[in-house]
C-alpha cells in the first residue's frame, strides 16, 4: 500500500482582508526596503516585506556606534536613517511592487500631521498593500513620549484612518506600564491590527572607558532577550482587542513563531534573526510548517490563540 | 537565492601573539571572493552575530579561503579555538573590492598590523590579473609596492607567498625594532620625500586601524595621491540591512550622510570619508 503523506500545512493568513502567503514577515528596520533581502529570501515565500520606517524628510540617523551585542540580544540606536517619502516612492516602491510579496510600508512622523501627510501620500500610489505606523521608536526625540500616551495614539490613529483607505497596522511601544491601553486606543480608532512589540529602551556601558557603547547613549533592545516580554504583551493585547495582533520580539525559530501564534498573534515579524541569518524568515516558515505537521494542525490559523490555560 | 554555507576548518596557525591564520574549505567563497571583500563567520551557536573578516587568500582549485584575525573578544576566541574539521556558518563573499589602478599608476599597498590581509590578496591579484601583453609598460602596474607596519617587530606578520613573485615588503615599526623607525604612514611620507614613490604615478591602498587610515588619507590628500581605504566596523548583518556599521561621508547629505561599511564599502575613496 502506498504510504500516504499529509498535505503540507496551509500557512496562508488573512488580516484586514489582505492575504499573506505565510505568517512570517520581516520586521521594520531589519530588512531595508527589499533591495538587499531579495538576494537571500524568495519573495514568494515571504509573508510580507515590512519596510524600514519612512519619514517625510530624509533622515541621517545617529553616528557610529549604533549597535552593540548584549546578552541574548542587541541594542541599536540607528535613528531612523531613511531617504524620505519622495525618494522612497521613486527609488524603492517600484521594486517592492515587482516583488511577489506583500509590501507593508512602515511610516514615522514627528507629529500627527506628519503621519497624516505620509498616509495620504502613500494612499495615492500603487504598490502599497498595508501601512504600519511606527508610534514607538525609542531612538528619536518624541518617539516614546507620544507613542506611550493613549490620548495621543487615539488622535493619531483616528486622523490617519481618515486620510487613507489602506489597511492600517499600529506598532506599539513596550516602554509603558500599560501597552494594552495603547492597543485599545488604536483599535477603537480604526486600526486593522496591532504590531507588538517595538524594542525596549536599554543601555550598555564600557567599564574600561566609562563610555556608553552607543552614540545616542541609550538604544532599543531586541533579540531573544525580549521574547518573554513580547509574548506577554501579545497575550494581553490579543485578549483585550478584537483586531488581529502581529507578534514581534526575538523570534529565531519556527517554534518561537508558534509560541507567538499560540499567545494570540495572527502573524509574526522576524527582526534581529535577519541580522544573524539573511534567510531567517524562509527558514522559520519552513520550521513552522514542520511543527504544524508534527502537531497534526492543517492550517496555521488554527493555532492562533490556542493557549491552554 | 544566495545563502550561508558551512565552511570546514582545515588548519590554524598562530602567527603572532593572539593572531591566527586559518584556512577553511568552502568552494563558493573560494571561487568568488576578490581582494577587499570579507566573509561573515558565525563562531558558534551561542553567538548572536557573525564576525566580519577580510579574505586573506583564496584557492579556487582547492576550494579554500584563508582569514587572518586577532582575538579581540569571545567571538574571535571561539574561532581561534576551532578544531580541524569543525565548521562555521559562513556568509560571503560580501562587500566591494579594491579597484585596479588606472593605467600608468603603480599600486602602493599600505598595511597596518592585520590590515595586511586584504592587501596581500590584492597584490596577488594585481600580479596575476593585469594584462601581460606589453610587459614593459605593465610591469609597473603588476608589481605593487608593499609597505607594512607593526607596533613592534615581534608582531610583524609577513604575508605569505608574495616574495616568490617578486613582491617584497618594506617594514616600519613603531619602536624601530624592524625596518623604518616610525609608523607605516611615516614610511610612506619618507618614500614620497626621497622620490622613491611618485604621487603622480601611484595610487595608494590602505588597510589598518582607523587612526592609521585617517593619517594615510591626510598624507595622500596633501600629495594629491589617490587613496582607497578598507575600513572596519562592528557589523551585525554584513549585507546592508541593519545600518549599524556606518561611516560619515564627506559629500553625502540627508540619508547619505552615513554610508554602510558592509555594503557601500568596505573599500572607500579616502577623500569621501570623515574620519
Amino acid at each position: 500500500m502506498p504510504k500516504t503523506t499529509a498535505p503540507a500545512p496551509d500557512l496562508q493568513v488573512s488580516i484586514a482582508g489582505v492575504t499573506f502567503a505565510t505568517p512570517i514577515w520581516t520586521a521594520s528596520g531589519t530588512a531595508g526596503t527589499g533591495e538587499e533581502i531579495e538576494q537571500w529570501c524568495d519573495p514568494e515565500k515571504l509573508g510580507a516585506m515590512v519596510t524600514k520606517s519612512v519619514s517625510l524628510k530624509p533622515r541621517s540617523g545617529h553616528p557610529y556606534p549604533r549597535t552593540v551585542e548584549t546578552a541574548g540580544g542587541m541594542l541599536n540606536c540607528i535613528g531612523l536613517q531613511n531617504k524620505g517619502i519622495e525618494a522612497f516612492i521613486t527609488d524603492e516602491l517600484p521594486r517592492l511592487q515587482r516583488m511577489p510579496t506583500r509590501a507593508v510600508i512602515n511610516i514615522v512622523g514627528e507629529s500627527i500631521e506628519e503621519y497624516v501627510q505620509l498616509a495620504r501620500r502613500l494612499n495615492d500610489v500603487d504598490g502599497v498593500d498595508c501601512l504600519e505606523l511606527n508610534l514607538s521608536c525609542p531612538n528619536v526625540a518624541r518617539g516614546i513620549d507620544q507613542g506611550s500616551d493613549p490620548m495621543w495614539v487615539s488622535q493619531c490613529v483616528h486622523d490617519v484612518r481618515s486620510a487613507t483607505r489602506l489597511p492600517l497596522f499600529v506598532k506599539t511601544t513596550p516602554n509603558t506600564n500599560d501597552i494594552v491601553s495603547l492597543a485599545r486606543a488604536a483599535a477603537d480608532n480604526g486600526a486593522d491590527a496591532i504590531s507588538a512589540i517595538n524594542t525596549l529602551v536599554g543601555m550598555a556601558i564600557n567599564h574600561n572607558t566609562f563610555k556608553p557603547r552607543l552614540s545616542n547613549i541609550t538604544g532599543g533592545l531586541s533579540g531573544p532577550a525580549i521574547k518573554p516580554v513580547a509574548l506577554a504583551a501579545v497575550y494581553k493585547i490579543a485578549r483585550a482587542v478584537k483586531i488581529p495582533v502581529i507578534g514581534i520580539g526575538g523570534i529565531m525559530t519556527g517554534t518561537d513563531a508558534a509560541e507567538f501564534l499560540i499567545a494570540g498573534a495572527s502573524a509574526v515579524q522576524v527582526g534581529t534573526a535577519l541580522f544573524r541569518n539573511p534567510t531567517a524568515p524562509i527558514q522559520i516558515a519552513g520550521e513552522l510548517a514542520l511543527y504544524l505537521r508534527a502537531k497534526g494542525i492543517p492550517r496555521v490559523s488554527d493555532l492562533v490563540g490556542r493557549l491552554a490555560v | 537565492m544566495n545563502h550561508s554555507r558551512p565552511a570546514a576548518l582545515l588548519w590554524t596557525r598562530q602567527v603572532a601573539r593572539d593572531a591566527f591564520h586559518q584556512r577553511f574549505a568552502e568552494p563558493y567563497i573560494a571561487r568568488h571572493a576578490r581582494a577587499g571583500q570579507f566573509v561573515h563567520l558565525l563562531p558558534g551557536t551561542r553567538h548572536l552575530f557573525r564576525r566580519a573578516l577580510s579574505v586573506y587568500a583564496t584557492d579556487a582549485k582547492a576550494g579554500t579561503f584563508d582569514v587572518l584575525h586577532q582575538v579581540l573578544g569571545e567571538g574571535t576566541r571561539c574561532l581561534s579555538q576551532l578544531k580541524k574539521g569543525q565548521t562555521v556558518d559562513a556568509l560571503g563573499p560580501l562587500g566591494n573590492q579594491f579597484p585596479v589602478p588606472d593605467s600608468g599608476r603603480r599600486a602602493v599597498l599600505v598595511g597596518g598590523g592585520l590590515g595586511m590581509a586584504p592587501l596581500r590578496l590584492f597584490a596577488l591579484e594585481l600580479n596575476q590579473k593585469l594584462p601581460k601583453r606589453s610587459p614593459r609598460k605593465n610591469a609597473l602596474e603588476r608589481t605593487p609596492i608593499l609597505l607594512l607596519g607593526a607596533r613592534t617587530g615581534s608582531l610583524a606578520i609577513a604575508p605569505f607567498e608574495l616574495s616568490g613573485i617578486g613582491i617584497r615588503a618594506s617594514w616600519a615599526s613603531d619602536d624601530g625594532s624592524r625596518g623604518f623607525h616610525g609608523t607605516v604612514v611615516a614610511l610612506l611620507a619618507d618614500q614620497i620625500a626621497d622620490g622613491r614613490i611618485l604621487p603622480e604615478q601611484s595610487v595608494v591602498y590602505g588597510c589598518g586601524p582607523e587612526p592609521m587610515m585617517a593619517a594615510l588619507a591626510n598624507l595622500c590628500a596633501q600629495h594629491q595621491l589617490p587613496c582607497w581605504v578598507s575600513l572596519e566596523r562592528s557589523m551585525p548583518c554584513g549585507y546592508g540591512v541593519c545600518m549599524g556599521c556606518v561611516i560619515r561621508s564627506k559629500t553625502g547629505t540627508g540619508y547619505e550622510t552615513f554610508r554602510r561599511v558592509c555594503r557601500d564599502g568596505p573599500v572607500f575613496d579616502s577623500a569621501q570619508i570623515v574620519f
